[in-house]
């Protein structure tokens, strides 16, 4: 138990055993062996022995895909969650390694007054594997995904290569910022970002208040109107079933009750009115009202615990959002299929999501944000961000509340495969597209778009060893 | 491994993988090795490895209840581990005989005392007003014992010291024993509370704050395992110490203490199973304060070895 020794390769059973599955536990596998790299040179060793063998790599930080695509089901699993530290802050940016976590990032960035830009609510993800897949907050109205945070990555190619990217001129070497924009939402794919510059800015606690509707088109439409005007830090739309919806809005310094707004919203006496109207003749769904009670009592203790709240303030939101995802969302099995639309399909994309929940499962929720835009980005392309020339996309996840059932996988799968046609037919892309959800890439983006990414790949990666088959068909299969 | 010995489930099927617990856990922060962490443990159960596969993340556990604190689905993840390792211990798959070496004074009387054979307490039955003096602080602090006894005197509490021989936690944590769950009165060491149901002394300072003189800026290591294993009830206490002072501690954005792993067979092996320098140094990071306010006999020895810094043992404070 010499813990203090710089340990590289584990094959052990233990040590295997604990990447067997993801955040979704729908997909299992099992690495012949773990690697813990502690820096930039480890990962490129491991990847040049990797590229020269043929064995398949398979990067995972916090583990928290939900389709497989962090789960080795053969070769070599890479966890960078060991490359963990702040390097340097100048109050603007901070260049962090890329196996931080989101909350080791806020931990040491709260000393010194600040906080990251915009980051997933789920602070266990880490830094490199966010910036792969995009990372959505509360704020991303205002600030975009996370990956548009980062202005500089240190990434190591799937040759072991090791390179220095920023944004803007790289000394005008254009293949650099190409491949800047090649990495950032390029899943994993082109390269392994190790260490990253984000953009920072000074903490504040948020105040957080609700709006309650009983339409989700109405819902959604007062959030496109507040995101319009610049009327709010953070914003969401969050469901219990289409039953009861809460529009939530933040605010950092200022608390506005929004009177400039004629919200179309609900006061909360006339939503139980409406419920009770509904149920009450209606016993065989006496079932389904406890269920509304019962979340409403998880939910609303948790953005009032007395340990983050004060003076009606809620200090690190971020904690307080992450810990309550887990409760509201967590479970044995988690399935999380999603849609990202543009502004006009918005409502479509709920209505028919919703229809879709209800013929799989009895209780769900749905959460709706949106995603500021930077004009065309190239990294935009086959991404989670929809071609549209908007300023902002919009995005919803679709959540079965399992409350305790069991399911098999085939029927999640008929089920998020329900959820993705709806995609298909209104236009769009998804956040979740690799792993087990791979077919319908192609299907998305088409052929050609499909083939130029994957080209790129195998001029970047020629053995296709790095995250093979989550998102393009291996040479043997393709 | 369907139930513990003393009934409790051990629930790891309950584990959702989140990673929660990996936030604050010493094992990890240390190495960065997910299978050293509760959820690493609880995949490999769930994975059906016998305890024999998983010498290594059983005994890197320091039984700092972080992961319990915070476990959204309620694991009881001390409670495997203790299970786990007296299943080791039966296959003679302990790091026991690297631990006595360290413990060699004490230890002797430990393994005879006979009320840890039937691990259950027998000889304390009644005891239920006695101070508990710790393995550490007898064996490392000896000179901190009168002024508790001081402190004890100070804030009106019985003191009826049971300190002729080990109090057994470092036998529960080596999976000798079981958890005695006595009501013990006063406890000094933190390591002790998983043999005994008792208040400790840091808590009890923490309801007698006027008895102290605390010069800030500070930093209070207040105790991880009482916070993490009875947050509802102790967090506040030391919340109301910070306010108060505005000093630092060992708090994480969880609202969670975190531990420098001195207080554990890890610890306190000697084997440098632990790096505790450097969970001293990265528990110090942001903190400017030059002296260092403990309550717990294991972590002032930690500080006061490790830290550069004036450390304080907290009858030290007293007016």
């Amino acid at each position: 138990m010499a813990y203090n020794r710089r340990v590289i390769l584990r094959t052990d059973r233990a040590s295997r055993a604990c990447y067997q599955t993801d955040g979704g536990q729908v997909v299992y596998g099992f690495p012949d062996a773990v690697v813990h790299p502690r820096s930039p040179e480890d990962v490129a060793r491991v990847l040049q022995l990797a590229q020269r063998e043929g064995t398949p790599v398979t990067c995972r930080g916090g583990g928290l895909t939900t389709e497989g695509e962090s789960v080795g089901r053969r070769g070599i699993l890479l966890d960078l969650k060991g490359m963990n530290h702040l390097l340097e802050c100048d109050g603007h940016t901070a260049w962090v390694e890329a196996g931080m976590t989101w909350h080791q990032v806020a931990e040491a960035l709260r000393p010194r007054g600040l906080d990251y830009t915009s980051a997933p609510l789920n602070m266990l993800s880490t830094v490199g594997g966010t910036l792969g897949v995009g990372g959505i907050d509360v704020n991303s109205p205002r600030y975009g995904c996370a990956a548009d945070q980062a202005v500089e990555l240190e990434v190591v190619t799937p040759t072991g290569e090791i390179r220095r990217v920023r944004e803007g001129n790289n000394d005008g070497n254009n293949d650099a910022a190409d491949y800047l924009e090649r990495v950032l939402l390029g899943y994993g794919q082109f390269g392994v970002i190790t260490k990253a510059r984000i953009k920072v800015r000074p903490y504040h606690p948020m105040t957080v208040r609700h709006f309650l509707y009983t339409d989700i088109g109405i819902a959604l439409s007062d959030m496109m109107r507040l995101v319009d005007a610049d009327a709010v830090d953070a914003c969401a739309v969050l469901t219990l079933r289409d039953d009861v919806i809460a529009l939530i809005v933040g605010f950092e310094r200022n608390a506005s009750d929004l009177t400039d707004f004629t919200l179309q919203c609900l006061p909360e006496a006339i939503v139980i009115a409406k419920l009770g109207a509904q149920y009450a003749f209606r016993p065989w769904k006496w079932r389904d009202l406890a269920f509304l009670r019962r979340r409403k009592a998880e939910l609303l203790p948790a953005l009032h615990d007395p340990l983050f709240v004060r003076d009606g303030v809620v200090h690190d939101r971020t904690v307080v959002f992450s810990r309550l995802i887990w409760r509201y969302w967590g479970g044995p099995q988690v399935v999380i299929p999603d849609l990202a639309i543009t502004r006009s399909n918005f409502e479509t994309a709920a209505r028919r999501g919703i229809e879709v929940c209800k013929r799989f499962f009895p209780y769900f929720t749905l959460y709706a944000v949106m995603i500021r835009k930077f004009g065309n980005r190239p990294r935009y392309e086959m991404s989670a961000i929809p071609t549209t020339a908007d300023a902002h996309v919009c995005g919803i996840e679709f959540s079965p509340l399992l409350e305790g059932a069991r399911y098999s996988r085939d029927h999640f799968q008929q089920f998020k495969n329900a959820i993705y046609d709806v995609g298909l037919d209104i236009g769009g892309s998804y956040y979740r597209f690799g792993g087990v959800m791979k077919p319908y890439i192609r299907r998305m983006f088409g052929d050609e778009m499909v083939d130029r990414h994957r080209a790129m790949k195998q001029a970047l990666d020629p053995a296709f060893i790095l995250n093979r088959d989550a998102v393009f068909d291996p040479p043997a299969a393709a | 491994m369907a139930a513990g010995a003393d009934g409790n489930s051990l629930n790891f099927s309950d584990c959702i993988g989140c990673g929660l617990c990996i936030l604050g856990c010493p094992a990890y922060e240390e190495t960065g090795f997910d299978a050293l962490t509760a959820r690493g443990r609880n995949k490999a159960l769930q994975h059906g490895l016998p305890a024999e596969e998983m010498v290594e993340p059983i005994w890197a556990c320091t039984l700092c209840g972080y992961c319990d604190a915070i476990c959204p689905t309620h694991v009881h993840n001390v409670e495997i581990v203790l299970h786990l390792r007296r299943s080791l211990v039966a296959q003679d798959l302990s790091p026991g005989e690297d631990v006595a070496q360290d413990f060699s004074p004490a230890r002797d009387g430990r393994a005879e005392a006979p009320h840890y054979e039937d691990g259950r307490g027998k000889a304390l039955e009644t005891t239920a007003r006695a101070l508990v003096l710790g393995c550490t602080i007898r064996d490392r602090a000896p000179h901190l014992i009168p002024t508790i006894e001081e402190f004890l005197k100070r804030i009106g509490r019985p003191a009826g010291p049971v300190d002729d021989g080990c109090c057994g936690s470092l036998d529960v944590e080596a999976g000798r024993a079981l958890p005695a769950r006595l009501k013990a009165g006063v406890v000094v060491d933190p390591v002790c509370l998983e043999q005994y149901d008792a208040e400790f002394l840091g808590t009890l300072a923490m309801q007698h704050l006027d008895l102290f003189r605390f010069t800030a800026p500070f930093y209070y290591f207040a105790p991880h395992r009482i916070i993490n294993r009875d947050h509802a009830r102790t967090y506040p206490l030391y919340d109301a110490l910070r306010r108060r002072f505005n000093c630092d501690m060992n708090f994480d954005l969880n609202r969670l203490a975190r531990s420098t792993s001195a207080g554990s067979v890890q610890g306190l092996s000697g084997r440098d199973a632990r790096d505790i320098p450097a969970a001293v140094s990265r528990l110090l990071e942001h903190s400017a304060a030059e002296q260092i306010i403990t309550c717990s006999p294991a972590d002032y020895l930690a500080f006061k070895a490790y830290s550069g810094r004036e450390t304080l043992f907290i009858t030290e404070c007293l007016r």
